[in-house]
């Protein structure tokens, strides 16, 4: 539509043994775009992240990031290609304190050389989230709202420019929820990063995502602008039974 | 247990900066000390001793870089050893040459040998992976065993090095010391580089890992084949202090269980750990031999490491540092160098 394309999809298909967790799915992301990615329980929508940032490959079809054909890539050089994702259930690297996690995907994620140069990248992006007071925490001790900002913080310290977040708001409270928007729009605004995010609660996709896409049982069922999504009538359908329709 | 491998953290990664910054000095004094001994004309009885702790504890540490470092427990560290022993011991059989050169380039095979199975064997996990280390070591004392430019079965006699005994002894202590200070300055080097960060964030999860840009395989065969160079050069030395090669000496899944031990016991996750644990099981399994019999200090032994490993799963020093308290979440503290190499 308006400007350049940063990821792209084609037929994405992925098979667990017979189970088809997606099917023929078309997408694409533009820069600069918020684009949200909803559908019910076990539709899909973490396992299409697994396919971009390369830790699951496509049983058919192709996805593209910058021109870039992905198959050809494995997961460290997709990162360095400039993918950061989150993980839903969120898996910091647990033996280390908040600053070091950031550190080391600094230090990974950016190529870096020097673990001070790492370091100080490191506290940059943890007060961009607004984690710095929390540097020297051991991460098992931080609560879920700040275990979810780290796990951003990581995505962001390797530089990426696409970020995949894979339900952020999930399990916070409607202020931190509120919090948590605040920071995606800025990682757009301030740090010029495109972002595609899974959601389930839907009032916040509605509120964050500029266009979002629906998928159920592995397809695409809809896509649009958030004010026609919540009134389609197949997305309806998927989320509470055909009966609502 | 989490808060365990977090309390051996603190001193690995932020507490006790002062007690890292002097453990260097503390090596340079020990090693002189150590270089010395041999002044007081100790006897052969006790530079033979300290020749196989130290060969343990160079073993041990060389071992932790993939075992603790990036969490992937090998039983396979013999195989290496084994290797390195073998070069060495056909060089010196065949050519003359001095195993104390030709245990370089023997190190150097072992670590090219890990290069080749490690692509294969390191996409295993867990009890997969030490299943398969230790299978790896079989099958590598099976194919010697066949060979007949091996010696095949039979095993073969090294001429005995140039010197008196107990000049001998004072040699080997002498060169197996050089190997464990050289082991811990790798250790210790590994540790706090870029290449142990990225061994760390594997160790944590490896999936998570590569998302940041870790090459996990890389990482993974790069620490395996450093290890297994360390281990290769000790099994140079060792053959030639034997002066007896033989499949089962070199090939001896006892040297790759025990390495394992003493590397849990000291503590995995700091580069001295292994070293700490080798001499003090070193120290201890001679005082239960000599004071007991060999046979009742065996049984003392084996349930007293058992007792260990189990209610002290990060080792002695990971036990005792529980209480470790100050650190400033940072990596940078006690890591004085500024530039890092990959
Ligand atoms: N590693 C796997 N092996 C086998 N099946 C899997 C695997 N991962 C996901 N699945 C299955 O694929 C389907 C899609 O799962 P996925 O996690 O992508 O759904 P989701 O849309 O993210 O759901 P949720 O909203 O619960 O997070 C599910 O039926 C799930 O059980
Ligand atoms: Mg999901």
């Amino acid at each position: 539509m308006s400007s350049r394309n940063v990821l792209q999809g084609e037929g994405v298909t992925l098979y667990f043994g017979g189970l088809a967790a997606l099917k023929g799915v078309d997408f694409h992301v533009d820069e600069g775009e918020i684009v949200g990615l909803i559908g019910p329980n076990g539709s899909g929508k973490s396992s299409l992240f697994n396919l971009i940032s390369g830790l699951m490959r496509p049983t058919h079809g192709r996805i593209t990031f910058l021109g870039h054909d992905l198959a050809r890539f494995r997961p460290h050089q997709i990162a360095h290609l400039g993918v950061g994702r989150t993980f839903q259930i969120v898996r910091p690297f647990a033996e280390l304190t908040t600053l070091q996690n950031v550190t080391a995907s600094a230090l990974y994620g950016q190529r870096l050389a020097s673990v001070v140069e790492a370091e100080h990248r490191a506290r940059d992006t943890l007060r961009f989230v607004g984690l710095v007071d929390h540097h020297d925490q051991p991460v098992r001790d931080l609560p879920l709202a700040f275990k979810k900002r780290l796990e951003i913080a990581r995505a962001l310290a390797t530089g990426p420019k696409l970020l995949l977040l894979d339900e952020v708001f999930a399990g916070l409270n409607p202020v931190e929820i509120d919090g948590a928007i605040e920071l995606i729009f800025r990682i757009r605004d301030e740090l010029d990063i495109t972002v595609f995010m899974i959601e389930h609660v839907m009032k916040a996709a509605m509120q964050t995502c500029q266009r979002i896409m629906v998928l159920g049982e592995g397809k695409k069922i809809a896509e649009g602008l958030p004010q026609d999504i919540a009134r389609d009538a197949a997305v309806l359908a998927a989320y509470l039974g055909p009966a609502y329709a | 247990m989490p808060m365990m491998i977090s309390a051996s953290l603190n001193i690995a990664m932020r507490g006790r900066g002062q007690q890292l910054r002097s453990a260097p000095l503390g090596m340079v004094a020990a090693t002189v000390l150590l270089a010395l001994l041999p002044l007081t004309h100790p006897s052969e009885y006790l530079l033979s001793f300290l020749f196989i702790a130290f060969m343990y504890a160079s073993l041990a540490s060389s071992w932790n870089i993939v075992g603790g470092f990036a969490g992937y427990l090998s039983f396979g560290h013999a195989a290496f050893f084994g290797i390195g022993g073998y070069a060495t011991g056909l060089a010196l059989l065949h050519s003359g040459w001095s195993p104390f050169i030709t245990a370089i380039p023997a190190a150097l095979l072992a670590g090219l040998f890990a290069a080749l199975v490690g692509y294969p064997v390191l996409r295993l996990r867990g009890p997969y992976f030490a299943l398969v280390t230790l299978i790896l070591t079989m099958v590598v004392r099976l194919v010697v065993m066949n060979l007949s430019w091996t010696k095949a079965a039979q095993g073969f006699w090294l001429p005995f090095p140039p010197f008196d005994n107990w000049t001998s002894r004072a040699v080997f202590y002498e060169v197996m010391l050089a190997i464990l200070v050289l082991t811990l300055l790798v250790v210790r080097w590994v540790q706090y580089s870029k290449l142990g960060i990225g061994l760390i964030m594997i160790r944590n999860d490896e999936e998570a890992a590569q998302t940041f840009g870790v090459d996990a395989t890389f990482l993974k065969v790069t620490a395996f084949v450093l290890s297994a160079a360390l281990a290769g050069l000790v099994g140079g030395i060792f053959a030639y202090y034997r002066t007896y090669v033989h499949p089962n000496t070199m090939f001896d899944a006892y040297i790759s269980v025990t390495t394992v031990l003493m590397a849990l016991f000291g503590g995995r996750h700091i580069w001295f750990g292994p070293t700490l644990g080798a001499i003090t099981l070193s120290v201890l399994s001679e005082l239960l031999t000599l004071s007991i019999g060999t046979e009742i200090a065996r049984v003392v032994f084996g349930l007293l490491l058992v007792a260990v490993v189990v209610t002290m799963p990060d080792g002695i020093l990971g036990f005792t540092s529980r209480s470790a308290r100050a650190h400033d979440g940072s990596w940078l503290k006690f890591l004085r160098r500024e530039k890092w190499k990959s």
